[in-house]
C-alpha cells in the first residue's frame, strides 16, 4: 500500500498544502483540548470518588431546623444502636473552621472509643505517633492546611479561636499523605473532645450519626424507624448521595458541554466557510487530476482521506495536550471550577481514561467536522476541468 | 513525502502510547489506599475543599480578609525585604 | 427538565443525530429530484448537474453509514452507562425497556444500517457499469433509508424524553428470566427443539446460499435471525455468563464478558444483512458472490462462537448448565 501512487499523491498533497490546513488544525486542536481537559478532569474526580463509595455509611442521621443542620444530642446513639439490623453506629463530629472569610478547613473529630475509628487511625499513624496523638492536644493536618499554617508562621502549632473566645493551641503532629489530597487537603483531624471545643459543640452534642445496614432489604424499614425517633430527623441514604454526586458532575460537565456545542457549531460554520472558499489553485489541481483520468469517485476518496487525516491529527494532538494539562500539569484554574477555590495545593488526579468519554469527544468532533466539510468538498471535487483551467 | 507522513503518524502513535503508558504506570493503587485510609476514618466521601451541600455556608467576602479582633499574621513576601532595603 | 439531558453522552448523541438528520434532509431532497428528473439519455444541463449531485448523495450515504454504525455502538454503550442513574436497571436491558420506544428504536437503527449497506453495495456496482442501470433501484433504497432515519430521530427524541428517572425499571433477569413457568419461547418450543431448529436452520441457510435459491434463502435467513436471537438469549447466553438464570441480550456487551456481545451480535446481524443483500441484488440481476460468501462466513463465525462457549464450559466443568 505504501508504494501505491494514490497514497503517494495523498501524502504529497497533504504536505504541500500544509499552510492551507494550518489554521483549521490549530482551531480544531484547541477546541478538542478544551473539551478533553474538562472531561478528563470530571471523569477522574468521579472515578476517585466512586472508588471510595463503598466506605460511605449506608444511612446518615441528622437534625435539621429550618433547613440548617444543627447538633444532635449524644444520647440518641444508644437508642439507634438497639435497633435490629443496624451496625457500626458512629458518632461524627465535624464542621468548618474559617481562618478568615475566604479560607476554611474541615475539622473532623475522632472518637477514640469507637472501634472502627481507632483501627483506621492505627493505619494512618505509627505507634509512637498514636501515643502522642492520644496523650497530647495535637492534630493531623492535610497538606493545604499545613501550607497555610506555615505561611502564617505556625509551623509547629496553631492557635484556634473557639466560639467561646478562648484560644486553644494545638500541636501539628503529622501532615497527611499528599497522595490523598483530594480528600485530605483541607482536613484537620483532632480528638473528638478537642474538635467539639473548637467547633463550639457542647460535650454531649455531636454533628451527626453514621450507620450501616448490612441487609439492604431492611434499609427502608430502618429508615422509617429512624425518622420516628425524634422530630426534625433528617435521614439521607447512600443511594441518594450517590445520585447527588452523579448529577453534580453531570451538571458541571453537561452544562459545559451545552455551551461547548455552540463553540462546535461555530467551528463547523468556520470550516464550511473555509472550505467553500476553495481557491483557484485547488480547483486547478482537481481539474488537472481529472483530465489525467481520475474519476470523481477517486477525487472524493482523496479528499475524504485528507479530511479524515486532519480529524485524526487534530484529535490526537488535542487529546494529548488535554492529558498533559490535567494529569501532568494538574489542571491549574480548571480544578478550581470543579473543587472550589480554597487552600489550593497540587492535587494528583488519578489518570483514569474513560473510553466512553473519548468516544464522546471523537463522535461529536468527527460528526460536525465531516458534516460541515462534506458539501464544499464535493463541490470542489466535481469541478469541471474546462471551467477551472480556462 | 511518504516518509514525512510516516514520521508524523508515528509521532501521533507515540503520543497515544505515552498517554497509555503514563496512565498504566501511575500508582493508582497507592493513591486509592491513601484515599481509603482517610475516608475509612472520616466516612466523608467528598472532596475536602469547598463547603458542600450538607454544611451551612458562610458567604465569601473579599474585602475584610481577617477577623479584626483576632487577626491573622500577615503572609511573608520576600520582595518586601528587598523593597525595605 | 429531565436530568438525562445533562448527561454528556446523551447530549452528544442527540446532537450528532441532529447533525446527521440535517444531512439526511438534504439527501432526501436530492433523491426526490433525481427520481423526478433523471434521464440518462438526455444531454441537458440539468441532467449533467444531476449526475454531479448523484456523487453528493453517494458521499452523504457513505458518511451516514459510517457514522450511524459508530453511533449504534455508542448508543448501546450510553444506555449501558445510564443504568447507573436509572433506579432498578442493572444493564442496558432495563434502560432500553424503560419505555415502549426503546426496542423499536434499536430495531429501526439496525434497519437503517441495513438499507445504507444495501445502497453502498448497489452503488458500487452501479458506478462500475457506467450507464447507471441500478439508478432507480438505489434511489428508492435511499428514499426508504432516509424515511427510516426520520422515524429514528423521532424515536430518539421520544425515547429520551420519556425515560423517567424516578420510577424504577426492571432488570434483565426480570425481563427475560423465568416468567413463573410461562414459556417465553415462540411457537411453543422448548430448549431442545430450539437448539435443533437453530442448527437445522443454520445448515439450511448455508445450503440454500450454496444452491442459490432466492426464496428459500430469504425465508431461512429470516427464521434463523429470530431463532438465533432466542437461542442466544435463552441458551447460549447462559454459557457466556456461566450462570443458568442469567438471560440477557445486553450484559454480554459489557467489559466483564470481554465485550464478546459486539462480536456475537455483529457477526449475526452482518451475516443476515449480507445474505438478504445477496437475495435482493440477485433479484435485480446481480449475483454478488462476495456478499454470499461474507454471509456464510459471518453466520458460521456466529454459530461457531456460540457453540464454542458451550464446548468450553463443558470441557471445564464436565456438565451442562
Amino acid at each position: 500500500m505504501l508504494n501505491n501512487s494514490f497514497f503517494y499523491f495523498f501524502t504529497l498533497s497533504l504536505f504541500k498544502n500544509r499552510k492551507r490546513y494550518f489554521a483549521i488544525v490549530t482551531i480544531s486542536t484547541l477546541v478538542i483540548f478544551l473539551l478533553s481537559s474538562v472531561l478528563f478532569l470530571s471523569d477522574s474526580i468521579k472515578y476517585s470518588i466512586n472508588s471510595q463509595l463503598e466506605l460511605e455509611p449506608d444511612l446518615i442521621v441528622q437534625k435539621r431546623l429550618g433547613g440548617r443542620v444543627v447538633p444532635l444530642d449524644e444520647s440518641i446513639v444508644d437508642t439507634i444502636a438497639e435497633i435490629y439490623g443496624v451496625s457500626q453506629v458512629t458518632k461524627r463530629v465535624y464542621g468548618r473552621y474559617y481562618f478568615d472569610k475566604e479560607y476554611s478547613a474541615l475539622i473532623f473529630g475522632v472518637d477514640f472509643l469507637d472501634e472502627q475509628s481507632s483501627k483506621a487511625l492505627a493505619k494512618l499513624l505509627n505507634r509512637e505517633d498514636l501515643k502522642r496523638f492520644l496523650s497530647s492536644e495535637s492534630m493531623l493536618v492535610g497538606e493545604g492546611v499545613f501550607n497555610y499554617f506555615k505561611s502564617h508562621f505556625y509551623p509547629k502549632a496553631y492557635n484556634f479561636l473557639t466560639p467561646s473566645g478562648k484560644i486553644k493551641s494545638v500541636k501539628i503532629l503529622k501532615v497527611l499523605d499528599r497522595r490523598s489530597n483530594l480528600f485530605s487537603n483541607n482536613l484537620i483531624i483532632l480528638p473528638q473532645e478537642l474538635a467539639k471545643e473548637i467547633l463550639g459543640l457542647k460535650s454531649n452534642e455531636i454533628s451527626d450519626i453514621a450507620l450501616n445496614v448490612p441487609n439492604p432489604d431492611e434499609a427502608a424499614n430502618i429508615q422509617r424507624k429512624l425518622e420516628g425517633l425524634f422530630l426534625n430527623a433528617f435521614i439521607s441514604g447512600k443511594r441518594e448521595m450517590q445520585k447527588e454526586y452523579e448529577n453534580l458532575f453531570n451538571y458541571k460537565g453537561g452544562l459545559f458541554l451545552a455551551l461547548y456545542l455552540i463553540v462546535v457549531m461555530t467551528l463547523s460554520l468556520i470550516l464550511y466557510q473555509r472550505y467553500s472558499l476553495a481557491n483557484s489553485l485547488e480547483k486547478r489541481e482537481v481539474a488537472i487530476l481529472r483530465s489525467l483520468g481520475w474519476s470523481i469517485k477517486d477525487l472524493l476518496g482523496l479528499k475524504a482521506l485528507e479530511n479524515i487525516m486532519l480529524v485524526l491529527f487534530s484529535f490526537t494532538l488535542g487529546l494529548f495536550l488535554g492529558y498533559l494539562y490535567v494529569f501532568i500539569l494538574k489542571a491549574p484554574l480548571l480544578s478550581e471550577l470543579f473543587l472550589g477555590k480554597n487552600l489550593q495545593t497540587q492535587i494528583e488526579f488519578l489518570p483514569h481514561i474513560d473510553y466512553l468519554s473519548l468516544a464522546t469527544i471523537f463522535i461529536l468532533y468527527a460528526t460536525t467536522f465531516l458534516s460541515a466539510v462534506l458539501i464544499p468538498v464535493w463541490r470542489v471535487a466535481t469541478t469541471e476541468p474546462k471551467e477551472a483551467l480556462s | 513525502m511518504v516518509k514525512e507522513f510516516i514520521v508524523l503518524a508515528s509521532i501521533l502513535i507515540l503520543f497515544i502510547l505515552s498517554m497509555l503508558l503514563h496512565s498504566l504506570l501511575f500508582d493508582t493503587k497507592g493513591s486509592k489506599s491513601a484515599y481509603r485510609s482517610i475516608v475509612a476514618l472520616t466516612h466523608i466521601v467528598e472532596p475536602s475543599f469547598a463547603p458542600s451541600s450538607f454544611e451551612p455556608i458562610i458567604r465569601k467576602g473579599k474585602k475584610s480578609r481577617t477577623n479584626s479582633i483576632y487577626p491573622e499574621l500577615p503572609q511573608i513576601n520576600y520582595l518586601d525585604f528587598a523593597y525595605a532595603q | 427538565m429531565n436530568p438525562l439531558f445533562l448527561n454528556n453522552q446523551v447530549i452528544v448523541y442527540l446532537f450528532s443525530e441532529a447533525a446527521l438528520l440535517a444531512l439526511t434532509i438534504l439527501l432526501f431532497a436530492k433523491i426526490v429530484k433525481f427520481l423526478w428528473f433523471w434521464d440518462f439519455r438526455s444531454y441537458s444541463n440539468r441532467q449533467l448537474k444531476l449526475e454531479k449531485e448523484a456523487y453528493l448523495a453517494m458521499t452523504i450515504a457513505t458518511l451516514l453509514f459510517t457514522l450511524k454504525s459508530v453511533l449504534l455502538i455508542f448508543f448501546v454503550h450510553t444506555i449501558d452507562k445510564l443504568s447507573l442513574i436509572i433506579p432498578g436497571a442493572m444493564c442496558a436491558a432495563g434502560v432500553i425497556s424503560a419505555n415502549s420506544y426503546g426496542m423499536d428504536l434499536l430495531f429501526i437503527k439496525l434497519t437503517v444500517i441495513f438499507t445504507l449497506l444495501l445502497f453502498l453495495i448497489a452503488n458500487s456496482y452501479d458506478l462500475q457499469a457506467k450507464t447507471y442501470p441500478l439508478f432507480r433501484f438505489k434511489s428508492w433504497v435511499l428514499i426508504i433509508a432516509s424515511g427510516l432515519i426520520f422515524i429514528e430521530f423521532f424515536l430518539d427524541i421520544s425515547y429520551f424524553t420519556h425515560i423517567d428517572t424516578s420510577t424504577p425499571v426492571s432488570c434483565c433477569s426480570a425481563l427475560f428470566g423465568n416468567l413463573e413457568g410461562a414459556n417465553p419461547l415462540p411457537f411453543g418450543l422448548d430448549i431442545t427443539k430450539l437448539l435443533l431448529l437453530f442448527y437445522m436452520l443454520y445448515l439450511g441457510t448455508i445450503i440454500a446460499l450454496t444452491l442459490e435459491t432466492k426464496t428459500i434463502t430469504l425465508l431461512t435467513l429470516l427464521l434463523f435471525g429470530v431463532i438465533a436471537y432466542y437461542g442466544v438469549v435463552y441458551f447460549f447466553g447462559t454459557y457466556i455468563y456461566e450462570l443458568p438464570t442469567h438471560k440477557c441480550p445486553f450484559c454480554m456487551l459489557q467489559r466483564e464478558y470481554y465485550y464478546v456481545g459486539y462480536l456475537l451480535w455483529g457477526s449475526l446481524f452482518f451475516g443476515l444483512f449480507f445474505g438478504v443483500i445477496w437475495v435482493i441484488m440477485s433479484q435485480v440481476g446481480y449475483n454478488i458472490t462476495k456478499a454470499k460468501w461474507a454471509s456464510m462466513l459471518l453466520l458460521t463465525l456466529f454459530v461457531a462462537l456460540c457453540s464454542l462457549y458451550v464446548a468450553i464450559y463443558y470441557s471445564k466443568n464436565g456438565v451442562l448448565l
